[in-house]
């Protein structure tokens, strides 16, 4: 088994930088005096990604998600209501700059997990004038492996992908997030593959009305990196916020709902009919502090 | 939260591999995927996993009767068996067909799922 003992130590090596970075940029937003732009978007997943927004501080998110199959089913589906794939979530801020997050996806059953950093906050005046959130997470397949009559590793289960995004609220109507972001696998199916995934995300945000807002969302992964068969990643959606919750309904030509999935194994070609019809709601508990802030 | 950084910490140890099967597995079987036709490559497969008793027989739980050609095809042709089986790949629920057996199922339907 070829292990990588300079990348394995570039991996600790990486985290001081890295908390260098925290460090540095959380004493900038100490030093900041402008307020804080909120509502950049309007919930902490912009549709299969995530947004630079993070729980609060004792905030415990339980988050719901379903993808259907593909509407092109026709009726003998119900327009691919009859094959959902279901991803449930938890994500606990531990402070207000800080939140990890757990989950389980029946594709591929799959176990994630994440910590995700807000680095640098916009500010309304005198200020950043963008919102920098970065994005560590892993996830592994938990089904048995296929092939037993081999020697199976865990680490060939494993699946990383590392995010910055960067997020501006131009007005109360409109938000853009750029997203550059790698995807690790340890475990390909041929030399033909690339171990390593480098994509560069879009997303918007439009409010519509006080309570609706319409957001797109688009990976481009740079050429010559996927197998032919999969695609990048377009995904179109609205927000319904409530109280206490956000409802957003979606269409994808991805099923998948973590980076893994819908970063380097999209299947569906919107011009094929493979649209994927599903939703995201989100219930908050506050579980430290004040209840409502 | 401790557990959680000790957790943290062992992915952490097990991180970054750049591996892929031809090389980590360079002794494996070959999958042949010349000529699949249902009768030799495709109806082993459901039977021994999806054709089950209490699943995707008559008066089972599955969705569809997968004894027979025509009750296959009808989830071929409406997209159902490629999506759970070829794409999100949980189906059959324990997960135990082997990358060969799905390149042989995808390749049948990618060929218009003939009764050969």
């Amino acid at each position: 088994m070829k292990v990588h003992l300079i990348t394995k130590l570039m991996n600790f090596k990486a985290l001081i930088p890295f908390s260098l970075l925290l460090f540095t940029f959380n004493l900038l937003n100490a030093q900041e005096k402008g307020e804080k732009t909120t509502y950049t978007f309007k919930d902490t997943r912009i549709i299969n990604g995530q947004s630079v927004e993070s729980n609060q501080e004792g905030q415990l998110k339980f988050l719901i998600s379903h993808r259907f199959g593909s509407i092109s089913g026709g009726i003998d589906e119900f327009f691919g209501l009859d094959q959902a794939s279901i991803r449930l979530g938890l994500d606990y801020g531990i402070w207000d700059w800080l939140t990890i997050g757990i989950g389980r996806s029946s594709f591929e059953k799959t176990v994630d997990g994440f910590i995700k950093a807000r680095v640098l906050h916009q500010r309304e005046s005198n200020g950043s004038p963008l919102s920098i959130t970065v994005l560590s997470s892993i996830a592994t397949q938990t089904a048995d492996f296929p092939e037993q009559d081999r020697e199976n590793y865990f680490s060939s289960r494993l699946f990383y992908a590392n995010q910055v995004m960067f997020a501006r609220k131009f007005s109360d109507r409109f938000s853009l997030q750029l997203m550059p972001t790698l995807v690790h696998r340890n475990l390909v199916e041929s030399t033909d593959v690339n171990n390593d995934v480098i994509s560069i995300g879009a997303a918007t945000r439009f409010q519509l009305t006080k309570t609706i807002s319409l957001q797109t969302e688009y990976y481009y992964t740079l050429p010559d990196q996927l197998a032919e068969q999969f695609y990048n990643s377009l995904s179109i959606g609205v927000d319904i916020e409530t109280k206490g919750h956000v409802f957003q309904l979606n269409f994808s030509n991805s099923q998948g709902m973590i980076e893994k999935f819908f970063i380097g194994e999209t299947r569906g070609q919107w011009s094929e009919g493979d649209i994927y019809f599903g939703f995201n709601i989100s219930r908050d508990f506050q579980l430290k502090g004040r209840k409502y802030k | 939260m401790k557990l959680i950084l000790q957790l943290l910490f062992i992915c952490l140890l097990t991180s970054c591999y750049y591996d892929n099967e031809e090389e980590l597995y360079p002794n494996a079987p070959e999958c042949d995927t010349t000529v699949v036709t249902f009768s030799v490559d495709v109806q082993p497969i459901i039977s021994a996993s999806c054709a089950i008793s209490g699943c995707h027989v008559a008066g089972g739980t599955g969705s569809g009767n997968f004894q027979t050609y025509s009750g296959i095809k009808s989830k071929v042709d409406v997209g159902s068996f490629m999506n759970r089986v070829i794409v999100q790949q949980n189906m059959p629920p324990n997960g135990d067909l082997s990358s060969c057996e799905l390149e042989q199922l995808k390749i049948w339907i990618d060929e218009g799922a003939p009764n050969n």
